[in-house]
C-alpha cells in the first residue's frame, strides 16, 4: 500500500512538469526565429534536398502513383517553403539555400513528378491546361514558385509562377463558390487554399495588389467550404457546396497556413476553431481531426490518429500557430512534436529522426511559418 | 526491493534507453524511415523506429517519476512492524547452542 501511495504521489509529482519541460526546451528559440535552433535543421534539410532533387521522378515507390507523386510535390514544395522562410528572415544566408530552393522547384515544374495529374488530365497543367480545368493541385507547386521568387526576384522560374498565376487567378475569380477541381470530379477546399496562398504570395512577391479579388474570393470560399464548428471541410461535389466529407483539422490547419499568404482574416477564423479543437494534457497539445459531432478513421493527410487527435492537425497546427502568432499554441504543439519528432544530431545540422525527408520538410516549414 | 535495487536497475535502464535513443536516432536520421514504414520493405527499421519511439516516451515520461519514488522511499523509509524484539539476555548469561539460556564456564 505504502508503494503504491509512493509510485502515484511520484507521477503526480514529475508529470505535469517534467515532461513538458523536457519536450518544450526551444520552443522560444523556435517562435522567435533564432539563429542557432533554425539553421541546423535548415542546413540539414536542404542538403538532402539538394542530392535528392538531382533524380527525377516521385522519391517514394508505394506503388500508388497518386501518392508518390503528392508526397513528392508535398515534399519539395514543403522544403521550398521551409528554406524560403529561413532565408527571409535571415538575408544574409540565404544564398546558402538557393541551390536547393532552384533544385526543388525544378522538380516542382518537371511533368514527370505528377504523371499522375498529367494522366487524369490528359495533360499536365505545367505545360497546358484548357479553361474548364482546375488543376488546383497546381497551388502547391506555384506557392514554392511564389516563395523563391519572393527570396530571389530574378528566379528563372518568374515566367512559370506567372503564367500559372494568371491562370489560377481567373478559375478562383470566375468560380460561383470560390471551388476549383483538383482531379476530374475532385473538389479538395484544402488544394484551393493552396491555389489562393499561391496568388496572394504572388502579389506580395511582385508588390501587386490583389488584395480585393481574394477578399472577394474568400467570402464565397467560406460560405460554401467552412463547416459550423469552423472547421474547413475536407472535400465537396463538384460544382457544388454539398460535403462529401467531414470537416477536418488537417485540411483546415493547412489552409490557415496557405491562407495567410492570402486572406489573414480567413486565416484567423480557420485558426480560431483549431484553438478550440486543440486537446491538451500535461502540458502537450494536439489538435482533433473531425470536427464535433464527426467521426472517422482519418486518411493520407490525417496520418495516425491517437484519442481523435491527429499528426497531420497538429504538425500543420504549428504552422497555422506561428502564422497567426500565438506563441501559447505553438509551444504545447511543439512538445508534442519534440516528443514523437526525435531531434538527431547528423554531421551537417539536425534532422527529426522519425520524420523521414518529407516528415523534416512538413515540420521544418510549419515550425518557420511566417507570412511575408 | 531496496532502494538501492532501486536505483541499480534506474540507473541501468537509463543507460540502456539513453544508448537506444542515441544510437538509434543516428541511424534512423541518416535514412527516409518514411519509405521504409510507407513499403513495409523493412521491418527491421519499421521495429526500430517504433523501440526508438517507446524509448523516447519511457525517458521523458515514467524516468523523472521513477527517481522521485526512490527519493521518496529513501526520505520516508519503512516502519518495522510486528512483534518487539526479545530484550538481550542479562548480563552473565550466554546463549547456548540449544537456543535456552545456561551459565557459563
Amino acid at each position: 500500500m505504502r508503494a503504491l501511495i509512493l509510485v502515484v504521489a511520484s507521477f503526480l509529482v514529475t508529470l505535469p512538469i517534467l515532461p513538458r519541460t523536457l519536450c518544450g526546451l526551444g520552443s522560444e528559440a523556435w517562435f522567435r526565429g533564432d539563429a542557432a535552433a533554425q539553421v541546423p535543421h535548415g542546413n540539414a534539410l536542404a542538403r538532402v534536398l539538394r542530392e535528392r532533387a538531382t533524380v527525377p521522378g516521385p522519391i517514394y515507390h508505394t506503388g500508388d502513383a497518386r501518392f508518390d507523386g503528392q508526397a513528392t510535390i508535398a515534399t519539395y514544395q514543403m522544403a521550398v517553403m521551409a528554406l524560403g522562410q529561413l532565408a527571409l528572415q535571415r538575408p544574409g544566408e540565404a544564398d546558402g539555400y538557393l541551390d536547393t530552393m532552384n533544385a526543388a522547384a525544378e522538380r516542382l515544374a518537371d511533368p514527370e513528378t505528377l504523371t499522375y495529374a498529367a494522366r487524369v488530365w490528359g495533360a499536365h497543367g505545367v505545360l497546358r491546361m484548357e479553361a474548364r480545368e482546375g488543376h488546383a493541385y497546381l497551388g502547391y507547386v506555384n506557392l514554392a514558385l511564389g516563395m523563391l521568387r519572393l527570396v530571389d526576384p530574378k528566379t528563372r522560374f518568374a515566367e512559370l509562377n506567372d503564367r500559372l498565376t494568371e491562370e489560377l487567378t481567373a478559375r478562383l475569380d470566375v468560380s460561383q463558390n470560390g471551388l476549383i477541381e483538383t482531379y476530374p470530379g475532385e473538389t479538395w477546399p484544402p488544394d484551393v487554399a493552396a491555389v489562393a496562398g499561391s496568388i496572394g504570395l504572388h502579389a506580395t512577391a511582385t508588390h501587386t495588389n490583389r488584395s480585393e479579388l481574394l477578399s472577394r474570393w474568400g467570402v464565397r470560399f467560406a460560405r460554401c467550404a467552412v463547416g459550423d464548428s469552423g472547421y474547413l471541410v475536407q472535400r465537396v461535389r463538384t460544382g457544388t457546396c454539398e460535403a462529401l466529407d467531414a470537416p477536418r483539422g488537417s485540411g483546415t490547419a493547412i489552409a490557415s497556413y496557405f491562407l495567410g499568404f492570402a486572406d489573414q482574416a480567413l486565416s484567423q477564423r480557420l485558426y480560431a476553431a483549431l484553438v478550440l479543437g486543440e486537446r491538451t494534457l500535461l502540458g502537450f497539445g494536439g489538435i482533433r481531426e473531425y470536427a464535433p459531432g464527426f467521426h472517422g478513421r482519418g486518411d493520407v493527410n490525417a496520418g495516425p490518429l491517437l484519442f481523435g487527435v491527429s499528426v497531420g492537425a497538429t504538425g500543420f497546427g504549428l504552422g497555422a500557430a506561428r502564422m497567426n502568432g500565438d506563441d501559447a499554441m505553438y509551444t504545447r504543439l511543439f512538445r508534442t512534436a519534440m516528443l514523437f519528432g526525435v531531434p538527431a544530431q547528423v554531421n551537417d545540422g539536425e534532422v527529426f529522426a522519425t520524420g523521414g525527408t518529407l516528415g523534416n520538410a512538413l515540420l521544418l516549414a510549419m515550425l518557420t511559418a511566417r507570412a511575408p | 526491493m531496496s532502494t538501492r535495487f532501486h536505483a541499480l536497475a534506474l540507473a541501468s535502464t537509463v543507460t540502456l534507453a539513453v544508448i537506444a535513443v542515441k544510437f538509434g536516432a543516428a541511424r534512423l536520421a541518416a535514412r527516409d524511415v518514411l519509405a521504409d514504414v510507407l513499403t513495409s520493405a523493412n521491418l527491421g527499421i519499421v521495429g526500430a523506429l517504433a523501440g526508438l519511439l517507446a524509448a523516447r516516451v519511457f525517458l521523458v515520461m515514467l524516468v523523472p517519476a521513477w527517481m522521485v519514488f526512490i527519493l521518496a522511499r529513501s526520505a520516508f523509509p519503512r516502519r518495522r512492524l510486528g512483534p518487539p524484539e526479545p530484550p538481550p539476555p542479562p548480563c552473565g548469561f550466554r546463549v547456548d547452542s540449544e537456543g535456552g539460556p545456561g551459565p557459563n564456564g
